[in-house]
């Protein structure tokens, strides 16, 4: 921790050591304390169960490939990685579909009752999954819908939060390209495929990741609705892990498999478009 | 609201856009809230099969059960412990990132990654890293002379294990808006107000904490939101609720209620019951803060 | 496993409900072309045991004339309950379904079910031939509800060479409370082991103990004679259990695993750090050979007593129901299908296959006659502790309808003992949350 020290300027917080050295220090400690149990997790997931068991046994196991290829085939993990990768899709492309379009009403429209309705959007925020979760379940019932990707998608598909972000972003455009566009006599649906979308693509990618993760990490919901494992997404798939055993021994290094895999998905997304969603999020608190 | 951008005049147009986003809110969000009052006042057999009407009954059986009391007060205190652990250590991470001068965008994705990871893998991890009989930190914490961390029976260690999970999945999140507000402060403001001769946690503590107020208010609220929502898959995996309940937080409580123990109705109203606590901390955050939107809904 | 497995428990029963409307785009059971009568069977086994049943659903098909069989894993046993009783609600239901013990008067409650012995009348089937032991569980006032499919009961699993190591007779294990705790006694002096014994903090231990006491966990004859309102939670019976149980907690003897956690169990016992072990029959394939491969011999015997006190074991595990709503080909299909899985020859097969007990009495003969009973001398065991159960109410087990909360109640009960609840208090605060339920219950179903 620094040590207030007035004899020293700010540029150097710590007795004896340089200001810089010390961010780097305290980040470097920072960022192995958050990585140390996902690294224990990668090591672990290279030893067979008999290494494990051996809890002072931390060197690489070399059963790597037998865990992985165990999770994916054996327990299916393939399956409901493909699952969750179809449902974060679908919700994605769906709810950035749904929510241009409503953004693009609300701004460049005038008809009555808007602000009502704007605020009947948000207003969806007081309305959480566990808020409605036991009638949700039954409506999915009396829809045919239960234990299918329709329910796990289709209650996601709209969202406050990103008709709000779109909205904002829009509302930043310059009006002078709307006056051109109006001038032009360009139809809505171009307008927004032809200038929007293209003046929006880092909001776009920002809610998009904003929403994948959100749904590759969705538990609670799949758990419920989705009765069939062959359909179970992977987040909840890990769970069937759990009793993979050998002798009746807990496989831990095959769960460790499975879980940096259910985790490798969202976070290569999130490396390769982390700049837009940094982007997104100051946007937010504009 | 900016009104003079008005670009297309047919009202119609605007309704069909609009309406795919109203029907899916309509059907999923709004019919599903107003069915969870109306089963709030009824009990239940076995998934609906059979109801009776108990008018607050439910309400009156959470008002006097002790169990439930305990999962208010459960979540509560959960919920405190996630928040201030988080935004603590966000915090100072996110100022050292905000000051670090060279590897940043390094540092940058070795520090935000958490926001990726989902809470049933840190569940998973963490249950077999701190597990009481063969977890390897569990076995290093042991050495020490005395201690026993066996916190499948030790009440108040599972809920300390819980948190730990809780804040270390919600670390990402926490650094990202607090990585973007740090930035949003306008460099002369920081300047200005810099004082000559402190420590550069002082400068956080004196000048950038309070320029960043808002967001930190709009973070409490999130976390709060996520201490009683999103933390399901940690109290379902590591501890389904226990030992005895010292982990029951809310949501896992009507889950079990729920899908369980086949209580529709009583599960019905404890729903009613959150919603009244997402709405009185969405309040006091529009309070707070004014414009900011709910992230992860 | 009975069934039981801690994560499919729990898990499970979130996945519940709707699955019913699975089937709905599917076969919906009415006569395909060529007088095909399709139906459907759900099941809660997973792995290999689900695997079997697959296997013995086409030979079923191929070896019956115009019935199409569709078996289907629904993962867990909450989740066949919720997902058949939706169905039915939805006109849409399976055949047959398999439900555990514990959801026995909810499936009666729910009245989504036709008692068995309508459907397959005593001319059909000769209800004498299967073991009455089993079969006393499932008959409620008289009506055989549904068909025993897998059952087992609990059995004590010991480390032979521990015991050795110990000075303990190897062939002779503990048979009561006070010989388990001196066996413990010996096992962490002079064995090494850490603890003397484990066993999943589960609620059917503590039902089985009752019975072996020839007392009854709740009222109303355990709800067998009408509804239940009163928990039998304060009696000396039951502080038997729970004094020594918190006893051997707190004296270091007994390594508690957690809530339910039957796998956790097996792990501390295969890895040695017990040397005895109490769970299900159906783990004797599994343990004994997971000794085997630990550098162990696996001993099984009777489940250990209170006071030697021994009047036998419930029957655990689940059975086969068929739904109401069917057409009359698909409830004669379903009929033939409970027929053919109860004959000898399938019950030798489920038995081999998966521990669980044979329950016609011509398929014990059978393995008797070939000889698997001296190869598993282990299942002897299991099989004669069965058989020698005195058939009372107390044996017969407990019905009731918030049996899951009770379950839950009682684990989280003896929690609280072994974090410091005196075991009387804890005991009297069960007592009335278990009637409180009861009282709610009973309410909800008048």
């Amino acid at each position: 921790m620094a040590v207030e020290d007035s004899s020293i300027t700010s540029e150097s917080a710590t007795v004896g050591l340089p200001d810089t050295l010390w961010v780097h220090l305290s980040l470097v400690v920072s960022i192995v304390l958050m990585g140390a149990p996902l690294l224990l997790a990668l090591l672990m997931s290279t030893q067979s169960t008999a290494q494990i068991y051996d809890v002072t046994n931390l060197a690489p196991g070399g059963y790597a490939l037998e865990n992985y290829q165990s999770a994916l085939f054996e327990y299916d993990l393939a399956r409901y990685i493909v699952n969750s990768f179809v449902m974060s899709i679908i919700v994605v492309v769906g709810k950035v579909s749904l929510s241009l379009l409503a953004a693009l009403a609300i701004v460049y429209y005038d008809f009555p009752y808007k602000d009502a309705i704007f605020a009947f959007v948000l207003l969806t925020l007081l309305l959480p999954v566990p808020v409605r979760i036991v009638p949700l379940f039954e409506l999915m019932a009396d829809l045919g819908w239960a234990n299918s990707m329709l329910a796990i998608t289709g209650p996601y598909i709209a969202s406050a939060t990103a008709v709000f972000l779109f909205r904002q972003h829009f509302l930043s455009i310059p009006s002078s390209l709307v006056e051109t566009a109006r001038l032009d006599g360009v139809g809505p649906i171009e307008f927004l495929v032809d200038v929007l979308v293209p003046m929006s693509r880092g909001m776009i990618a920002g809610v998009s990741v904003i929403t994948f993760v959100y749904a590759w990490n969705q538990y609670l919901w799949p758990l419920i609705v989705v009765s069939d494992q062959q359909k179970q997404v992977v987040q909840v798939g890990i769970s069937y892990l759990q009793s993979a055993s050998q002798a009746g021994q807990t496989q831990w290094g095959l769960i460790m498999a499975g879980s940096i895999l259910a985790l490798s998905v969202p976070l290569v997304v999130l490396v390769a478009l982390h700049r837009p969603l940094l982007e997104t999020f100051a946007l937010q608190q504009k | 609201m900016v009104r003079d951008i008005r670009a297309f005049d047919d009202s119609r147009a605007a309704a069909v856009f609009l309406a795919p986003t109203l029907a899916v809110l309509v059907l999923f969000l709004y019919y599903p809230s107003f069915e969870t009052f109306r089963l709030s006042l009824y009990e239940t057999l076995l998934l609906g099969q059979q109801t009776t009407f108990v008018g607050l009954d439910n309400f009156v059986t959470l008002a006097t059960s002790p169990e439930y009391h305990n999962s208010l007060f459960v979540s509560f205190a959960f919920a405190a412990v996630v928040v201030v652990g988080s935004l603590t250590i966000a915090l100072f991470v996110a100022y050292q990132l905000y000051r670090v001068d060279k590897w940043r965008s390094i540092y940058l994705v070795a520090a935000i990654w958490p926001y990726a990871l989902p809470p049933a893998v840190a569940a998973t991890v963490l249950l077999f890293l701190l597990h009481p009989n063969l977890g390897v930190i569990t076995h290093y914490i042991e050495l020490i002379p005395g201690v026993e961390f066996d916190w499948f029976t030790n009440g108040p260690l599972a809920f300390g294990v819980l948190a730990v999970v809780a804040i270390w999945k919600q670390l990402g999140y926490n650094i990202v808006f607090l990585l973007a507000a740090l930035h949003n402060v306008p460099e002369s403001l920081a300047e200005t107000s810099r004082l000559d001769g402190v420590g550069s946690l002082t400068m956080l503590r004196e000048v950038y904490v309070p320029l960043i107020s808002p967001t930190l208010g709009f973070l409490v609220v999130m976390d709060t939101i996520y201490a009683f929502f999103a933390t399901f898959p940690l109290v379902d995996l590591m501890t389904s609720g226990g030992p005895n309940g010292a982990t029951n937080l809310l949501i896992f409580k009507l889950y079990r209620d729920a899908f369980e123990f086949n209580s529709l109705g009583l599960a019905s109203a404890e729903s009613i019951v959150l919603f009244g606590i997402v709405s009185i901390l969405m309040l006091a955050q529009l309070k707070l803060t004014g414009e900011y939107a709910h992230y992860g809904a | 496993m009975h069934g039981l497995n801690r994560r499919r428990f729990l898990k499970g029963a979130g996945t519940a409900g709707v699955a019913g409307l699975t089937g709905l785009s599917g076969c919906t059971g009415s006569l395909g072309g060529g007088g095909t009568t399709t139906i459907k069977f759900w099941h809660a086994m997973g792995g290999d045991t689900a695997k079997l049943l697959d296997d013995m659903g086409s030979d079923f098909e191929s070896q019956t004339e115009g019935i199409k069989l569709d078996v289907a894993s629904k993962g867990s046993y909450r989740e066949t309950l919720n997902a058949t009783t939706s169905a039915v609600k939805a006109g849409n239901p399976p055949a047959v379904a398999q439900i555990f013990e514990v959801g026995t008067q909810l499936a009666i409650d729910s009245g989504a079910f036709v008692p068995v012995e309508e459907i397959i009348p005593s001319d059909r089937i000769d209800y004498d031939q299967y073991l009455d032991s089993v079969m006393n569980y499932y008959r409620l006032d008289g009506t055989l509800n549904s068909m025993p499919f897998n059952s087992s009961n609990p059995v004590l699993y010991y480390n032979k060479d521990a015991f050795e190591a110990a000075g303990l007779d190897p062939e002779s294990p503990p048979k009561t409370f006070e010989e388990v705790r001196a066996a413990s006694e010996a096992l962490v002096a002079n064995a090494d082991v850490e603890k003397g014994i484990t066993f999943a903090n589960h609620s059917w231990f503590v039902e089985q103990w009752f019975a072996e006491q020839d007392a009854l966990l709740v009222g109303k004859q355990n709800g067998r004679a009408g509804t239940p309102m009163k928990a039998n939670l304060t009696t000396d019976a039951s502080r038997n259990i729970f004094e020594w149980w918190t006893d051997m907690y707190d004296e270091g003897y007994y390594l508690n695993p957690g809530v339910e956690a039957w796998s956790a169990a097996d792990q501390a016992f295969l890895s040695g750090k017990t040397g005895m072990h109490i769970t299900s029959t159906s783990g004797i394939t599994s343990l004994t050979t997971g000794g085997k491969e630990n550098g162990f011999d696996v001993g099984v015997d009777y489940l250990p007593v209170p006071n030697g006190s021994r009047n036998g074991v419930v029957i655990g595990g689940a059975s086969l129901w068929v739904p109401s709503g069917l057409t009359d080909a698909q409830q004669e299909a379903a009929a033939e299908f409970l027929l053919w899985l109860t004959q000898p020859e399938q019950q030798v097969r489920w038995h081999k296959g998966t521990g669980y007990f044979p329950i016609h009495s011509g398929a014990v003969d059978t393995l008797e006659n070939d000889g698997w009973f001296d190869e598993n001398p282990n299942y002897v065991t299991a099989f004669e502790q069965l058989q020698e159960t005195k058939d009372s109410p107390a044996t017969r087990g407990a019905v009731m309808g918030p049996f899951l909360k009770t379950r839950t109640i009682i684990e989280e009960g003896y929690v609280s003992m072994i974090q410091g609840t005196p075991v009387d208090d804890a005991l009297s605060n069960m007592d009335s949350k278990v009637e409180s339920e009861l009282e709610a219950h009973a309410e909800k179903t008048n």
